[in-house]
């Protein structure tokens, strides 16, 4: 696989758009070959760009995806003999050389980590044909185990920042987590995901968040509610139903890599003024082990489980009433990020 | 007292049965994940009082002791026997012979008012993990 990609990078038409930075304490490179490949998938990972820890570019973990189409370089077949299959409707993952290799295969994509290495290298059928929830995560399921590799866990929540703190907006889909966010996002605040991020605790023992993807989606019927987003939607094919965001195109100082977790918020949309209550953090553990399904498909480990508990246990927690003007759900969360953080 | 096939003597110990289950306390409830299944529990406060006891591996005389000492009027030895015997159905907790002293819980569940001990079970995902079995760490031999 990383052959065909090396042998990609040299035989698409432009240059192969290389980023390195920092994800989760350690060096983290984004290759993408082909230039329709790196406008559809690059500004959902562009906010992984920074400064590299060690300026070794190849030294770090990292993301290397080709486009076929762009460089006529096929993906190679997946070899029989699997360790371990999962599979659901319209993808499969199957574990190679007793779990070392993990490959996704999807219509539009075919992914493989390798988890010791935390390398992910895949390639994608034609770029100019990646619908937005593609564009938006493109590195589906194996995107947990990369996490994994790198000492983090991949959770179901949306992650809001300010100043290098910031609170996990946790609960239920539909719920508000992407509305706050954007909220958020529209009123000045760091963005760092509406969906998918990852936790864990840095070099000093704290609880931080990361972000994985730099990119929102939302139904069309909501669009209104930030007229100044106006013009940076892009609309999908049907029957996807959900607008594409990408922060980065527009406001790529608004984004973040990590910020250390002062509150956990579960909200809820409300027809009314904003409110923020304490809760337990009993109804924070819920609301995480419950709506992280899908990322816990391969799985949660006991040091998993001691992570969430110790955020729950030790993260002050609230719930957080989503109301109708966004300015006041912004001010509402970079108080509340203040006020913690203090 | 006998819970299923199982008779409960005053010396028989339990252990929290690792490492396919975890647990921990959170604003004073007792949290448990059974890692293979996918399933998870809590616990009532009472139910959280006995569960510290029992994983801290005492014997079971000396945890109706303990609740006596706590609680008047005590709960029965039945009560405590048919909590136990839920646990175990669970496979949260296996018969040990000593204590090994490994589970320390993060805060101890705190010893209110006692109400009858309560397992509260959370399947969610048992669904989902039945579906697409966890995947084996590194290094495991092939499936």
């Amino acid at each position: 696989m990383r052959r065909r990609f090396e042998e990609a990078a040299t035989l698409a038409p432009a240059a192969p758009a290389r980023q390195t930075g920092i994800l989760a304490g350690r060096d983290f490179s984004v290759t993408l070959a082909g230039s329709a490949l790196a406008a559809a998938v690059g500004p959902s990972l562009a906010h992984l760009a920074g400064k590299a820890l060690s300026g070794a570019p190849d030294s770090g973990a990292g993301v290397a995806l080709w486009d076929c189409a762009a460089a006529g370089i096929a993906p190679p077949d997946v070899p029989g003999g699997a360790d371990w299959i999962a599979a659901g409707e319209g993808w499969r993952v199957t574990s190679h050389g007793q779990g070392r290799y993990l490959c996704e295969e999807r219509p539009a994509s075919l992914l493989w980590l390798d988890r010791r290495e935390a390398q992910l290298v895949g390639c994608f059928t034609d770029a100019r044909n990646l619908g937005c929830a593609d564009r938006a995560r493109p590195l589906q399921r194996v995107m947990s185990e990369l996490c994994r590799s790198l000492g983090i866990q991949e959770i179901h929540a949306a992650l809001i920042g300010k100043q290098g703190r910031g609170v996990l907006l946790v609960g239920a889909g539909g719920r508000g987590k992407t509305t706050a966010s954007l909220d958020a996002l529209h009123g000045g605040l760091q963005f760092l995901g509406d969906d998918s991020v990852a936790i864990g605790e840095d070099g000093a023992n704290r609880l931080c968040g990361y972000s994985l993807y730099a990119s929102a989606r939302v139904r069309p019927q909501q669009l209104s509610r930030w007229p100044g987003f106006h013009g940076q939607w892009q609309f999908p094919a049907p029957p996807e139903e959900k607008a594409l965001l990408l922060p980065h195109t527009f406001a790529p100082q608004n984004l973040a890599c990590g910020v250390q977790i002062a509150a956990l918020a579960i909200p809820v949309v409300a027809r009314r003024g904003v409110r923020i209550e304490r809760t337990s953090g009993l109804a924070a553990f819920h609301a995480l082990v419950d709506e992280s399904r899908d990322n816990r498909r391969f799985g949660m480990t006991a040091a998993e489980f001691r992570c969430l508990s110790r955020l729950t246990r030790t993260i002050p927690c609230f719930h957080l009433e989503v109301g109708d003007d966004p300015a006041e759900v912004a001010a509402a969360i970079g108080g509340l990020i203040d006020r913690e953080a203090a | 007292m006998s819970v299923g096939d199982l008779t409960i003597s005053n010396g028989q110990r339990f252990g929290l049965n690792e490492p396919a289950v975890v647990a921990d306390v959170v604003d004073g409830e007792t949290i448990i994940m059974n890692l293979e299944r996918g399933d998870y529990y809590s616990l009532n406060q009472s139910g959280g009082e006995l569960w510290a006891l029992l994983v801290a591996g005492l014997p079971r005389a000396d945890i109706l002791q303990a609740v006596a000492r706590r609680h008047d009027p005590a709960p029965s030895g039945q009560e405590i026997d048919g909590f136990i015997g839920k646990l175990l159905t669970h496979s949260l907790i296996v018969p040990v012979d000593r204590a090994n002293g490994s589970t320390v819980m993060s805060e101890p569940a705190t010893a209110g008012a006692w109400s009858i001990p309560e397992l509260s079970v959370y399947s969610d995902m048992k669904e989902l993990l039945a579906m697409d079995p966890p995947l084996p760490p590194m290094g495991s031999p092939r499936n």
